[in-house]
């Protein structure tokens, strides 16, 4: 694992760091890569057997029952169990089952969905993910960006006065859930003063499609839901960062700095940012990962075509397929990114080595 | 009478009546209170007192690094006939590290830990050039300034490779001598060096100070030394002026104040120290310093002082000179000074 | 000869492993009796192991090989009984005095909480008693000190704090590492002074670690000095600091700058610490590579502990003396502090 290396102990490997960096570095890293399959394999795995635990529950079945209930059509449903049996091979041993299910979800076939059969869960997935990824992942990126640097700013005593009037904003921004933002939001700007539109990804009655026309339509819709989104995390990254750079201030090598007679851009930007930056990274890392999750309220409160509105829907349905399908992806997403933070962190801070206590 | 402040012509470096108050929500503390004394051309001067006495305060002071709460309340420090407590920012900055460069604490934490030793040194130096030139990218190749890198680092006992490690790869030493590196780059007149061996082991704080002293002697710079220990005083410096309460009691000659110390402030300081050949090696200083929010009327060191008498609770004493190049501030001396 | 309190036999530890490896403690023995307290200082630079002892012998890490025992049982395999004993007996004080304390609770709470957790007191005025004894026993006016937090005090009545709750505990022995290196010259002889009150009134036998010898030539009985892990020369302080004989020993005290301007310290040339050196140098004498009087048989193995007049010395310049075994170092240490001029045990220190 990361260990911070401790300046007294390393004095052998000092004299040849220059060259054994990249040893260590391939070694460590096919151990986290391998961490991080066993971690996507234990996921896979209780995706598997937690829904045939569940006594007397056949997911198939159960949602059959609920169609016929509600006086549906059972022409799909029938022609959907006889591909599942058929499919799963239900006869077969477990074990089997099993292996097969890990070679499906090995080339991320998560089968059909059961509400919308005949549709593929990779399909359903696939189309939502682009309109979640655009709007949760700019918008994040943007309030990281905008917040770190507020919050750098509110936190340096050489900064502008005004500037620290900011701060009380901030901090009643991140108290604030972005959903009642959001909320907030629609009923000033799209339903009071109506100029944005309500809700949605794009127009109803308009196709996807790579127009022009179709583009700025999905911006001008995506513009509430990610100011919900930069508004509220904005106070967040602010006071983090602001905390980081009064601690960062107080260090020696600030002072040391500013011996030099280093003006103050280059104190701020290569010396205090760069430092209390590193504790971000990690947030943002984190944040970036758990996207999937978050997206949820937001998006279904904005009644944004994404991942969120996808699962609400799923979970409202009992479509479990569907469900499996994006728990599955929420949790490689989350592991992805911790694996990017972890090999690319010593990158950033010398002080991380790779190499096991 | 002669005052501290007129005492020789030749000096680098003259601070009169120096001020630095810190307002905190308690009262004003009052950390350095009419501190005047010179530093002259390529000598060793030394600052020696106890926590709290404002030794350190005077190092950030001479370099305008005081922090709010903290404030240069008055008096000047004249850097040939520049007096540096009036100029603004911007021209201070240009001083800093290109006529008075600081060799910071010991304490292990004056580097970037995220930078290469090579970047903290170039910075530095850019900065100035940049200044001086006018353009972005000042006058040297990168080559240039990579090869002078390696000359510093050499020249301060440092192997030229030190200049691609980063901090932490560095031992306490080496990490000491990279900032005598960077605090002799663009040749200052004076080096300030604040404990600038507070954290290293007897042996290695030897071998910095020996570093010091040579690198001192080839710049020809004067170096104001600032510490606790009076054992480095007596190795290091040519004149020591003694600390207390953000006052000074005593300034003189090193020999001289050793063999004969006037203040009884520092004759207590030398009674107290240790030494190998004495079996009586455990004097106490009598009393504990004074709250700085509540400093003592008169002489600030009148509770603790074996010798007080009637005027030291009433008036403050005032340093004078008493006998050739030594300044005393104590009642005692009132009537020795020399006319 | 009775079993000792505390014991370490040939105790190694290493840190790391592979290529990075650290030895800081290298088959190091010694035994810390009961019959009469002693003040035994451990000296050495940073990376020397002295620090590495102090965490060995409270048991917070567990050695690489060899073994701690506490009244002759491994630390290891105590029972919660002898563990609960161990804990009591054996206390520690730190460099940092602002480390210890909650900030949040007044320093009533640091020195009551020992009272409880071993049932010290019957009840509350009892408790109350034996803190304000404590208290005044290391200087302390017990009125202005309980009901303070710790930000009211200063370093020196914290760390004399520190010194009074180990005191209540009524230990046998007090691991004190570093504890004067962050306060001023003028608390520190008052800490100094609380450590020997409680050596000579209480019977408590201390471990004095440092980096400092001025203060263990004040203060301790014995003087072990550690280079990189090894013991260098171990013996009565005052002998050891006023004739050192390894050259290691030589170095450290003559690069004490002293208060007499006459000393030359400027101009000696000192060797270089050796930094980059690898571990090739532990076949010999880890401190060959700096070592002035160095022969070509220091590079090849390490010279075994040498008893000669007045010391142990871990060098060959002495190797006519007869050789003494490191377990024996104890041994050696009470003989020679017995045909020392203290032969009584106890040290006169003060003026």
């Amino acid at each position: 694992m990361v260990a911070i290396s401790q300046p007294q102990v390393g004095r052998q490997t000092r004299s040849r760091s220059a060259t054994a960096l990249r040893r260590p570095f391939v070694r460590y890293a096919i151990r986290r890569v391998g961490v991080f399959l066993l971690v996507v394999w234990a996921a896979a795995t209780l995706n598997f057997f937690l829904p045939r635990l569940a006594p007397g529950q056949d997911p198939v079945r159960a949602r059959l029952g609920t169609v016929l209930a509600q006086g549906g059509s059972v022409s799909g449903i029938e022609e959907m169990v006889a591909t599942y049996n058929e499919k799963f091979g239900l006869g077969e041993p477990l074990w089997l089952q099993y292996l097969r299910y890990l070679g499906d979800y090995a080339r991320f076939d998560f089968g059909y969905s059961l509400a919308s059969y005949p549709a593929r869960v990779l399909d359903l997935i696939g189309n939502a993910l682009p309109w979640t990824i655009c709007l949760l992942v700019v918008s994040t990126v943007i309030a990281f960006v905008v917040g770190t640097l507020a919050g750098a700013l509110l936190g340096w005593t050489r900064a502008p006065r005004w500037l620290g009037h900011l701060f009380m904003p901030f901090l009643t921004l991140s108290a604030i859930p972005y959903y009642l933002l959001g909320l907030v939001l629609i009923y000033f700007l799209a339903f009071r003063s109506r100029v944005f539109p309500l809700s949605g990804g794009y127009t109803v009655g308009t196709e996807p499609a790579w127009s022009w026309e179709f583009i700025q339509d999905a911006v001008t819709h995506s513009i509430l839901p990610a100011l919900s989104i930069v508004l509220a995390q904005l106070g967040f990254w602010a006071l983090g960062m602001r905390g980081m750079m009064v601690m960062t201030e107080g260090e020696d090598y600030m002072t040391f700095a500013e011996a030099k007679g280093l003006p103050p851009r280059t104190i701020f930007f290569r010396y205090a940012i760069r430092n209390a930056l590193l504790p971000q990274t990690t947030s943002l890392a984190l944040a970036l990962g758990g996207i999937v999750s978050q997206a949820v309220l937001v998006e279904v409160v904005f009644g944004y075509p994404g991942i969120g509105t996808l699962l609400y829907n799923a979970i409202k349905g009992f479509d479990y397929f569907l469900i499996y399908g994006i728990v599955f992806l929420v949790i490689v997403t989350i592991g992805l990114t911790t694996l990017i933070l972890d090999l690319v962190y010593p990158l950033l801070d010398p002080r991380i080595t790779y190499q096991r206590q | 009478m002669t005052t501290a402040t007129t005492q020789t012509a030749a000096a680098t470096l003259r601070v009169e009546d120096l001020r630095v108050q810190f307002h905190t929500p308690r009262g004003v503390v009052r950390a350095v209170d009419g501190v005047s004394f010179t530093l002259r051309p390529g000598e060793r001067f030394g600052l020696v007192g106890e926590s709290g006495s404002g030794k350190s305060t005077i190092a950030l002071a001479l370099m305008r690094l005081i922090k709010p709460p903290g404030r240069i309340a008055g008096g000047r420090i004249l850097l040939e006939d520049e007096d540096l407590a009036a100029l603004p920012e911007d021209a201070m900055r240009s001083v800093r590290m290109a006529r008075i460069a600081l060799i910071p604490q010991g304490a292990m934490n004056s580097l970037n830990p995220v930078m290469r030793v090579k970047q903290q040194i170039i910075d530095g130096i850019l900065a100035h050039e940049r200044e001086r030139s006018g353009s972005r990218n000042g006058s040297r190749s990168k080559r240039d300034l990579e090869e002078r890198v390696a000359e510093l680092l050499e020249s301060v006992g440092l192997r030229r490779e030190v200049a691609e490690r980063y901090p932490h790869e560095l031992s306490g030493g080496m990490k000491q001598r990279v900032c005598i590196a960077i605090a002799i780059a663009l040749r200052p007149s004076i080096i300030i060096a604040d404990e600038p061996t507070s954290a290293l082991d007897v042996v290695v704080q030897r071998q910095i100070m020996q570093t010091l002293g040579a690198v001192q002697a080839r710049l020809g710079a004067s170096v104001l030394l600032i510490g606790h220990d009076m054992g480095l005083m007596a190795q290091f410096v040519d004149r020591v002026g003694v600390m207390y309460g953000g006052k000074l009691a005593e300034i003189g000659p090193t020999r001289e104040i050793f063999a004969e110390p006037l203040h009884p402030y520092t004759q207590m300081l030398i009674s107290s120290l240790p030494s190998f050949d004495r079996e009586t090696s455990f004097v106490k200083l009598a009393g504990q310093p004074h709250s700085p929010l509540n400093p003592p009327s008169g002489c600030v060191f009148h509770p603790r002082c074996p010798r007080a008498f009637e005027p030291c609770p009433a008036r403050v004493p005032v340093l004078r000179e008493v006998r050739p190049d030594r300044f005393v501030s104590c009642h005692l001396y009132d009537g020795a000074v020399e006319s | 000869m009775t079993t000792p309190l505390l014991e370490l036999k040939h105790v190694t530890k290493v840190f790391g492993h592979g290529e990075g490896a650290t030895v800081a403690l290298s088959d190091f023995s010694f035994a810390i009796g009961e019959d009469a307290a002693t003040i035994v200082a451990v000296a050495g630079e940073s990376g020397s192991g002295k620090s590495t002892l102090a965490r060995l012998m409270l048991g917070f890490i567990s050695p690489s090989a060899g073994e701690v025992r506490y009244r002759g049982t491994d630390l290891r395999r105590l029972s919660r009984a002898e563990r609960r004993n161990f804990r009591r007996e054996i206390q520690a004080i730190f460099q940092d005095p602002f480390g210890v304390y909650n900030p949040f609770y007044r320093v009533d709470h640091l020195l009551t909480t020992p009272i409880k957790n071993f049932k010290l007191a019957s009840s509350r005025a009892e408790a109350r008693r034996q803190i304000e004894t404590a208290l005044a026993t290391v200087g302390l006016n017990p009125g202005e000190i309980l009901g303070r937090y710790p930000h009211q005090l200063s370093g020196g009545q914290r760390q004399r704090i520190t010194i009074a709750r180990a005191l209540l505990l009524r230990p046998r022995l007090i691991i004190a590492d570093e504890p004067v290196s962050m306060v001023d010259a003028s608390l520190r002889a008052t800490i100094l002074e609380s450590l020997l009150t409680l050596n000579r009134e209480f019977g408590i036998s201390f471990i004095y670690i440092t980096h400092d010898l001025t203060t263990a030539y004040q203060i301790s009985e014995q003087l072990i000095i550690l280079y990189r892990g090894v013991v260098a020369e171990a013996g009565p302080a005052k002998q050891v600091i006023r004739h050192p004989q390894h050259p290691y020993t030589q170095l450290l005290i003559r690069s004490i700058p002293t208060p007499d301007p006459g000393q030359r310290w400027m101009e000696e040339v000192v060797a270089s610490s050796g930094e980059g050196t690898d571990a090739a140098v532990w076949q010999g004498c880890p401190f060959a590579s700096r070592c002035p009087h160095v022969m070509p048989m220091c590079q090849e193995e390490r010279p075994p502990l040498y008893l000669t007049e007045g010391a142990a010395v871990s060098c060959y310049l002495y190797r006519e003396s007869p050789t003494i075994e490191e377990g024996d170092l104890t041994v050696t240490l009470g003989a020679l502090a017995g045909a020392g001029s203290r032969g009584n045990g106890s040290i006169t220190v003060g003026s």
